[in-house]
């Protein structure tokens, strides 16, 4: 073939010019430390990148969501342990009371402390966070989750604020709770469900007690009828002298019969009739409604009870029942609630354990499409280095003859 | 120059001197070639003789040596070559551009987002609220940053494109000026080419071939002129000397040029897309509509679909101030461009996002063409609204049918939005004169994503938290407790004039017995089991308003009751709205008779961030076309984006293959041309010394025929 001078020059310039294209691109490699230097290099791993990346600093997020979330969940487990261990001291001090051997006089020490324990509890339900939010009002944080009223005629500790939900997202999938509702943990606790005679027609005496609570417990949540009034009447009819029925007033529904002798009592699920009367007679009792009270409320009830020197030992012995059991409810509620932050506080740390793992995988994803494989880079640099010299060796060689020489 | 020299007689002298004549002539022509080895374009000449009937050697041809094969094949290869270079070069900007902004808008968007879930971690924080703000600052920043970058590439496009077709009218100029010296060159030379004047031609057509793609023909005649065309059909040079020449024009979009042929101020368009013009100008359209118009309007497109869907949660919200939230950002109108063609061209059309229609945005562009008026006050107005690509063509759906659609009834009144496709709502100004067939060209996401603003600066507007609130009584026995609320609408119309209307009044409630649609009951505001699996929906005013019996599951509540409630059935005045009340809720837990749950505004709700929540799973969201077809396939915000760089760098890196195949072509082409027509010194320093001996040959041939003739002369004398 025919070879002209351009072509001669053309050709060597041009590997020269081609190693060098080369050379500059891995230089560049090696000084970013990237093999990525624009999309072109990968489009399809620059998308990878994107999406890597964009994982990445949401999984950073989530770590940080954790982190609070778990900060705030320690605080209400760090409260709620506090307020459980003064409500055990308040127990304590309950069942010292009603000692036989303590005296009014000692029930009023006894009332002093317990009316401390009853401020620190409330102080404690009204807690904050390092914001200054109350922890347990809800979505209403910005003022107390409870309050007192000396002069309210029914409960005066109420609950001010709702039943509002803060979730806090730690991954893609999983939400969870970050605060409690004062209502769930301390104001939705039932007191002592109760029943009372209402009346009786020929009895010459009726009473009742409440001896079983758990078994009377039963009953009142089978049949307490929130709508129906009348339903909640029920009426002992002695049938014999050796038998009693109970029917429900409001439906005339046949509940039970019982054995009955006039004079002795007899047990109906946990209610315990003394009732003195022959057959015809009958004797009438209501569930009483059920009422909720919280912690606060429940033991100002008590420092009431303990306060009053006229107390009758039965009425003092009837606010006792109310407040052993009142704190007893409250206890079950605060323990569901620690419970279910200890599960939110497991859930939590696994997650942030996952995402740990996760965000290391993205990122050794993330360097395998980006990042630079030095060993290989650097033996390129120099094959293409040894290409350049030779292409650059080869020009003077090539151009540098011309028959002109020896003419 | 050569003298020719010839005798009747033939003589020894006659001989010598036409060998000594030819020799020179060789030499010139040797050292014409070697004196122009650097000349660009130079076709290395060769001069050939015939031997003379009556002795010596006889007339001498110059002519160029030269392949016309090779010669086609390089012009070939240098429009390809120069089509996907400047492909190449311009694509590798952008290329370069995503690059280094590599993460940028998809890191801002994290930014973003990763701001929005801090605020609603701790939504009474308003360092935390307002560091939303700001991320949503520099989130719409970045993209107006990219989209003011490409929005320059466009206008660097069109002065290059002025530019290279100034370069190309004027090389068709300069083919017919050299067709005509040629034409009379050839005339005046019988035997010789007048090469330095091909040459020039050569390299002139050379050089347009790098700028569009063309084909040339001898003329039929031999007068040695050359006419060229385009690839596809029109005539540039004429064998008469006439030429044609490219105008740039336009259509509505002032921005977006293309291309006409004028020949002697008549314009006649051009049969072949303007992508299809091969060589630089072919490669600058290329560019424009496959790379540029698309990424701009796909970006363009993101930014609408991320502000208006992140404007849409925030009004359905409830802010620090305990308000109904509003917008965060302002979203630009888009102003409907005139044809040229238009009769009417003062009407104005005016076209906007329609709110909550960010799933509906495409890319396209919207072509509004009136079809009817029917006068009135005010005037009404049938139009049709076609979806056109960035390059003008229609838009197919997924059976390869155009997107369009006809809509009547259109009121031309300032302030009035009909909604048309694609999420758009089209206002037609008053008292304008509209004219069948007129037409206008709305692009929503061209030159948009720039003119976005963040609007919201109080950091306390942002609603996190939910408007409402709902409740369960305190005495509730059962053990149902609240599972989710949803909020659809929070669309403020207390006259109830609107059918978007929703249950808010706008003032810390909802509407109330009278203030409801119907105006007897008001909207649902507590709901009482009645048993179990029965419960009553009552207004605030304690009036029942549905009654839903036999209930299997206890979700959306409302909802149920609106399609099963009974004595009374759910009002129909509720139902004729869009979306009344706009909320609804579920509970899980088994209820008991007696217990209720209040539905009302979350007063107070300060430290609520349902809202927060929903606005940070945006981020996951796919809800932005993937494409115009409508085929409803949807990506999220950062797909999106990943889409735009990696079709960038998809196209980068095929044009980078194109170009080293094409200059590979080219070289080998160029190889086959030079190998043929290029000087090569060390032949031509062959050739002097064979030209040399010749020449010295026929000198000493000349003094040999004086020695003769002097042997004669003194054997007379």
């Amino acid at each position: 073939m025919r070879i002209s001078t351009e072509q001669l020059y053309n050709r060597s310039i041009q590997s020269v010019l081609d190693n060098q294209g080369t050379l500059s691109d891995i230089q560049t490699q090696l000084a970013s430390g990237k093999k990525l230097l624009r999309p072109s290099d990968d489009p399809v791993g620059t998308s990878q990148l994107i999406r890597l990346t964009e994982e990445i600093s949401l999984l950073e997020q989530y770590n940080k969501n954790n982190n609070l979330l778990t900060n705030s969940l320690e605080q209400e487990e760090t409260v709620l342990s506090s307020i459980n261990t003064s409500v055990n001291k308040a127990r304590v001090l309950m069942i010292q009371s009603g000692n036989g051997i303590v005296s009014p006089d000692d029930r009023q020490a006894i009332a002093i402390e317990m009316e401390q324990i009853r401020d620190h509890i409330f102080d404690l339900m009204n807690s904050r966070n390092p914001a200054g939010e109350y922890i347990f009002a809800g979505f209403q944080s910005a003022s107390p989750a409870f309050s007192f009223d000396a002069s309210a005629t029914g409960n005066k500790y109420n609950f001010e604020g709702d039943q509002g939900e803060i979730k806090i997202k730690v991954s893609d999938t999983v939400t969870l709770q970050a605060n409690n509702s004062g209502r769930d943990v301390f104001e939705d606790v039932f007191s002592r469900f109760k029943a009372n005679i209402t009346g009786s027609v020929g009895a010459t005496s009726s009473k009742l007690t409440v001896q079983g609570q758990s078994a009377f417990d039963k009953f009142h949540t089978a049949n307490y009828d929130a709508v129906t009034a009348a339903n909640n009447d029920f009426r002992v009819t002695v049938l014999s002298a050796t038998q009693a029925q109970v029917t429900n007033v409001g439906t005339g529904a046949i509940i039970d019969t019982v054995d009955f002798s006039s004079g002795d009592g007899f047990l109906f699920n946990g209610l315990e009739f003394d009732i003195t009367g022959t057959t015809g007679d009958t004797v009438d009792f209501q569930l009483a409604p059920p009422a909720k009270k919280n912690i606060a409320e429940t033991l100002n009830d008590f420092v009431n009870a303990l306060y009053n020197k006229d107390i009758s030992d039965g009425d003092f012995d009837e606010a006792l029942s109310d407040a052993v059991i009142g704190v007893d409810n409250s206890l079950t509620a605060m323990g569901d609630a620690i419970s279910a932050i200890g599960g939110r506080m497991n859930v939590a740390d696994s997650v942030l354990s996952s995402n740990l793992d996760l965000e290391i995988a993205n990122k050794t994803a993330r360097s395998n499409i980006e990042e630079v494989d030095y060993a290989e880079a650097v033996s390129e640099l120099s094959r293409q280095e040894t290409a350049l010299q030779a292409a650059q060796a080869t020009f003077s060689l090539v151009t540098g003859t011309t028959l002109f020489d020896y003419i | 120059m050569y003298t020719n020299s010839t005798t009747r007689n033939t003589d020894l002298f006659s001989i010598a001197t036409s060998g000594v004549n030819a020799s020179n002539q060789l030499l010139n022509t040797a050292g014409n070639n070697i004196a122009n080895v650097n000349t660009e374009g130079f076709v290395r000449e060769r001069t050939n003789f015939v031997t003379q009937l009556t002795g010596g050697v006889g007339a001498s041809t110059t002519e160029r040596v030269l392949n016309v094969f090779a010669q086609n094949q390089l012009r070939r290869d240098t429009t390809m070559q120069s089509e996907f270079e400047v492909f190449y070069t311009k694509t590798s900007v952008l290329d370069n551009m995503f690059a280094s902004e590599s993460n940028s808008i998809a890191s801002s968007m994290s930014r973003f987002f990763a701001a929005v879930q801090t605020a609603s971690d701790d939504p009474t924080s308003i360092a935390s609220r307002q560091s939303v703000l700001t991320e949503a600052q520099s989130m719409i920043g970045q993209i107006g940053t990219v989209t003011g970058f490409l929005r320059q590439k466009e206008e660097e496009f069109n002065l290059e494109l002025e530019t290279n077709i100034d370069r190309v009218n004027g090389l068709i100029q300069t083919i017919s000026d050299l067709n005509k010296a040629i034409v009379i060159a050839e005339a005046n030379l019988r035997n010789d080419e007048p090469g330095a004047l091909l040459n020039q031609r050569d390299q002139a057509i050379l050089d347009l071939a790098s700028l569009v793609s063309i084909e040339t023909r001898e003329s039929s005649n031999n007068t040695g002129a050359i006419m060229v065309n385009l690839t596809s059909g029109e005539s540039l040079v004429l064998e008469d000397g006439s030429f044609s020449v490219f105008d740039v024009s336009n259509d509505a979009d002032l921005n977006a040029k293309s291309l006409e042929l004028t020949s002697n101020g008549k314009p006649t368009t051009i049969s072949i897309l303007e992508t299809d013009l091969g060589g630089t100008i072919g490669g600058l359209f290329r560019f424009r509509d496959e790379v540029l118009d698309t990424s701009r309007r796909e970006l363009g497109q993101i930014a609408l679909a991320i502000t208006e869907t992140m404007n849409t949660q925030n009004r359905q919200g409830m802010d620090y101030d305990q308000q109904l939230g509003s917008n965060i950002f302002t979203l630009p109108d888009f102003i409907g461009l005139d044809y040229q063609s238009n009769t009417n061209t003062n009407s104005i059309v005016t076209g906007r996002i329609a709110a909550g229609a960010a799933a509906n945005i495409s890319s396209a562009d919207y072509e509004i063409t009136i079809d009817s008026v029917t006068a009135g006050a005010p005037p009404t107005l049938g139009i049709t609204v076609s979806a056109l690509n960035a390059d003008g063509s229609a838009v197919k759906d997924t059976n390869g049918v155009a997107i369009s659609q006809t809509f009547t009834g259109v009121e031309a009144a300032d302030g009035t939005f009909t909604s048309v496709i694609g999420g758009l709502e089209l206002e037609f100004s008053t008292g304008t004169n509209y004219t069948v067939g007129d037409q206008f060209l709305i692009q929503p996401t061209k030159n948009t994503a720039d003119l976005i603003e963040v609007s919201m600066t109080r950091p306390e507007d942002l609603a996190l938290a939910g408007p409402l609130r709902i409740d369960a009584n305190a005495d509730n026995l059962g053990d149902a407790e609240l599972l989710s609320t949803t909020v659809s609408n929070t669309y403020i119309d207390n006259t109830l004039a609107d059918n978007r209307v929703s249950a808010f009044d706008g003032n810390g409630d909802i509407h109330g017995p009278g203030a409801a649609p119907g105006g007897t009951v008001g909207a649902p505001a507590q709901i009482v089991f009645t048993a179990s699996d029965e419960y009553q929906v009552l207004d605030s005013a304690g009036t029942v308003i549905t009654v839903v019996s036999g209930i299997t599951d206890m979700t959306n509540l409302l909802a149920q009751a609106e399609s099963t409630g009974t004595g009374p059935t759910w009002p129909a005045a509720f139902s004729a709205l869009d979306d009344y009340p706009g909320y609804d809720f579920s509970l899980q837990g088994i209820p008991k008779a007696g217990d209720s749950f209040t539905i009302g505004f979350n007063t107070d709700g300060v430290n609520d961030n349902r809202n927060g929540l929903l606005m940070a799973d945006l981020q996951n969201v796919t809800n932005l076309q993937v494409d115009n077809s409508g085929s409803g396939e949807t990506v999220s915000f950062h797909e999106a984006y990943a889409n735009i760089v990696s079709d960038v760098g998809q196209k980068t890196a095929s044009a980078d293959i194109a170009l080293q195949s094409a200059n590979a072509l080219k070289a080998s082409s160029e190889d086959w041309f030079l190998s043929v027509s290029g000087v090569s010194l060390d032949e031509e320093a062959a050739n002097l010394i064979k030209y040399q001996q010749s020449y010295q040959a026929a000198a000493r041939l000349l003094s040999t025929a004086q020695d003769l003739f002097n042997t004669i002369l003194s054997v007379v004398s």
